[in-house]
């Protein structure tokens, strides 16, 4: 007597070769070493990911963007409706969270030197994830059209002015006028909820499909290793929600404020800063002199940010070219030292 | 050291645009001691130096020549220092002159001279008293600076201490039966704390009620009128009550009478209580009047406690981190029906009182229940996440033990 399970899977079988599918996952594995518990760190960015998606989608029900809209709607969804405080702080503390993870995930891949080869794809797509999650972080700050949100887009944007020749043309494109308006809120909310999602998931369908190909990377041959189903998945499930469980402690513990609406002719709230992961930058561009040799220092601090990325960017390949005596030792300084600086500067960012 | 300040002075003040090229009045005064220096010094920062006006301007004479006797001589007009009876004529000079005001500051008024003559002031210097203030009492002689200017001694905060100049002094005010006292009393009045302490220049000051060039003292039958400036609806309330005819009958002052004037302290309902309350210096205690008084005091108690209680309880949710954005527009509302409900209190009608007060009390009630309701849910916010936290650990327990199991089985 076949159980309703198996006749299921027969089912599927014989539409999809389901089976076939499931022989090859039984067979994934994942090396176990010292740092072993890193894999996780991904799974974690991908489950908040859904988690994002999923409260999103909720808040969607209620925001309305606008001008005239977008706080009020904003401030229904936190006193009217109901759980609309939960799901909108859930949503809010998640997002800083998954960039928190994607941080981690990020250097734990760089300093186990996990984008060698054949990683290097992978590699730029995860650098490409980093680019979507920020975007992310950055156009959903707008969306409350609070003060703080207001002003921080209004700086934040400025320096793409700053750009040579293409500056000017740029800050219009990404405000959809000179100045943060309505328009800039429509041109946010556009991409937060249809460019960036359907991009993101995009880029983390090829990544995983990268993972899938290539398995995990191990710097060394590991000893042992465990099977991806069900173990590995199951200690997954577990941080999963240890995850949501101290988000949702701090949605209800510090429910993230609306503020005061953005009002364009106020003068900005003393000691404004961005979010947390734009502050290293905003720290390093705030250091430097109004002009370096004639030209802007902004323009200075913008070539070089952007260089240190396209050299992170490109990591695989200069780091393939370096003698082999100075690989180990250029990941650990560049790895370690870039986690230092950023830490430092966010810091004294905060502190400042 | 004397000597350099008075060369600086001399190099400050000389090369002015407006100024004559070289001014014999700086140079000569400038090395005539200390006095002298004094008052180039204050005159470097006066309004009217700063216009390109000279010593000359006010005091006549020719100060291109360095000749004293041809500088400051009749021939050129010179006028020198006038004596306080001279003080009001001489600023008129420009000051009562449209045409001359007209190029310096066409929005200053010129009727200054004229109003000080018809003040207490200027009535007393005109029969001869040379002790009552003229111009340079309040605006000083040298140092003018314009009213809005806080350096000013005619600005909003530094008016009590300039009238208190003259009318703190007590043994001059007693020279003319007048008490000595009304500059501390307005210091703790109301008004005086709302000017020295929180700085609200709005607030009135000795010249809002006296008037300034026109000063005198507000009588009887108009103290209403100048507390009216302000208080309008106190006003229109009281004359329309049933009080006004019989207090201008017996000569009371319309506000002065419950509210004192210098002394004006903020109002409480206790001013209305039936034990010891302003009514009771008129009224029996089981007269009407005073009845009709617990009735109001009562009210405005009500509407003051509940606004005080929606306050607490908004404060208390705002501190949960809950967005009270409703309830505080309610309680924004309460305040002006607190307002009015305390105005009303001068038609003497208790049921003006309820009437104004009923929408703040209610707005007041509902504001505290929301507060309340959300501090309610936020307590049960805390429940709900520890049955979730709790569901959430033991799953996460769960899928831990299962792979331990799983695990051992493996090994």
């Amino acid at each position: 007597m076949k159980t309703l399970y198996d006749a299921g899977l027969d089912w599927l079988d014989e539409r999809l070769q389901v089976r076939k599918a499931m022989e090859w996952a039984s067979h994934k594995s994942v090396p176990v070493h010292q740092g072993s518990f890193f894999y996780y760190a991904g799974g974690v960015c991908l489950f908040i990911f859904g988690l994002q998606v999923f409260t999103g989608i909720l808040l969607l029900m209620y925001y309305r963007v606008g001008a005239d809209s977008s706080y009020e709607s904003v401030r229904y969804i936190s006193s009217k409706v109901a759980y609309g405080w939960l799901i909108r702080s859930v949503h809010s503390w998640a997002a800083n969270i998954m960039v928190l993870f994607v941080f981690i995930h990020m250097f734990s891949v760089f300093l186990m030197k996990a984008f060698r080869k054949p990683r290097e794809l992978t590699w730029v797509t995860g650098c490409a994830l980093l680019g979507l999650t920020m975007a992310f972080g950055f156009s959903g700050y707008l969306l409350p059209w609070n003060e703080l949100a207001f002003f921080a887009t209004k700086v934040g944007t400025d320096i793409i002015g700053q750009v040579p020749a293409a500056g000017p043309w740029l800050l219009k494109f990404v405000r959809g006028g000179e100045e943060v308006t309505g328009a800039t809120l429509s041109r946010f909310f556009g991409l937060h909820v249809a460019v960036l999602p359907a991009l993101l998931s995009l880029t983390v369908g090829i990544h995983l499909a990268f993972v899938q190909i290539q398995g995990m990377a191990h710097e060394k041959e590991a000893p042992k290793t465990m099977p991806f189903f069900p173990n590995f998945f199951l200690r997954d499930a577990v941080l999963w929600l240890l995850v949501l469980n101290a988000i949702a402690i701090l949605a209800v513990f510090f429910p993230w404020e609306l503020g005061r609406k953005a009002d364009a002719l106020a003068s900005a709230p003393a000691g404004i800063k961005p979010e947390w992961y734009f502050l290293a930058q905003y720290q390093f561009l705030k250091l430097l002199p109004a002009r370096i040799l004639l030209i802007p220092g902004e323009l200075w601090g913008i070539i070089v940010l952007n260089g240190a990325g396209v050299l992170w960017l490109l990591a695989p390949f200069w780091e393939a070219a370096l003698p082999d005596s100075m690989k180990d030792g250029a990941v650990k300084l560049v790895g370690w030292g870039g986690i230092a600086g950023l830490a430092a500067m966010t810091l004294w960012g905060h502190l400042s | 050291m004397t000597s350099i300040f008075a060369v600086l002075t001399a190099l400050l003040l000389a090369p002015c645009e407006a100024a004559p090229a070289k001014d014999q009045c700086v140079i000569c005064h400038a090395t005539m001691g200390d006095a002298h220096q004094a008052i180039l010094k204050s005159f470097s920062r006066d309004i009217h130096r700063e216009v390109g006006l000279s010593c000359s301007s006010c005091h006549g004479g020719d100060s291109s020549s360095d000749d004293p006797g041809k500088a400051m001589s009749a021939e050129e007009g010179f006028i020198g220092a006038p004596t306080k009876a001279e003080t009001p004529k001489f600023c008129g000079k420009c000051h009562s002159d449209p045409a001359t005001m007209k190029k310096y500051n066409p929005s200053l008024p010129v009727d200054q001279e004229v109003k000080y003559f018809t003040s207490i002031h200027g009535k007393r210097l005109q029969a001869g008293d040379a002790k009552v203030a003229v111009c340079t009492n309040c605006h000083t002689a040298h140092s003018i600076r314009p009213a809005k200017d806080p350096s000013s001694t005619v600005y909003s905060k530094n008016i009590p201490q300039t009238c208190g100049k003259c009318h703190s002094d007590a043994k001059l005010m007693a020279s003319y039966k007048l008490p000595a006292d009304q500059v501390a009393k307005y210091t703790g009045s109301v008004h005086g704390r709302a000017l020295l302490e929180k700085g609200d220049t709005a607030a009135p000051v000795c010249n809002t009620c006296h008037g300034n060039h026109g000063a005198v003292p507000p009588g009887v039958e108009n103290i209403g009128h100048v507390c009216g400036m302000c208080h309008a609806h106190n006003e229109e309330f009281f004359e329309a009550g049933p009080m006004a005819k019989a207090w201008k009958k017996r000569k009371f002052h319309i506000c002065a009478t419950c509210h004192d004037h210098h002394d004006i302290k903020h109002p409480t309902s206790e001013l209305l209580s039936t034990g010891d309350g302003i009514c009771r210096k008129c009224h029996p205690s089981d007269s009407r009047q005073v009845k009709a008084a617990g009735i109001m005091k009562a009210k405005l108690d009500e509407i003051s406690d509940s606004y005080l209680a929606a306050e607490k309880s908004i404060q208390a949710a705002e501190e949960k981190g809950l967005d009270m954005a409703e309830a505080r527009d309610l309680w924004d509302g309460a305040r002006m029906s607190l307002f009015q409900s305390k105005t009303s209190v001068h038609t003497f009608r208790p049921e003006k009182v309820a009437e104004a007060a009923s929408p703040g009390i209610e707005a007041t009630l509902k504001a505290r229940r929301s507060a309340d309701e959300a501090v309610r849910e936020f307590g049960q916010r805390r429940v709900g996440l520890g049955i979730a936290s709790l569901f959430l650990t033991l799953l996460a327990l769960g899928l831990y033990l299962k792979v331990r199991d799983l695990e051992s089985g493996q090994s």
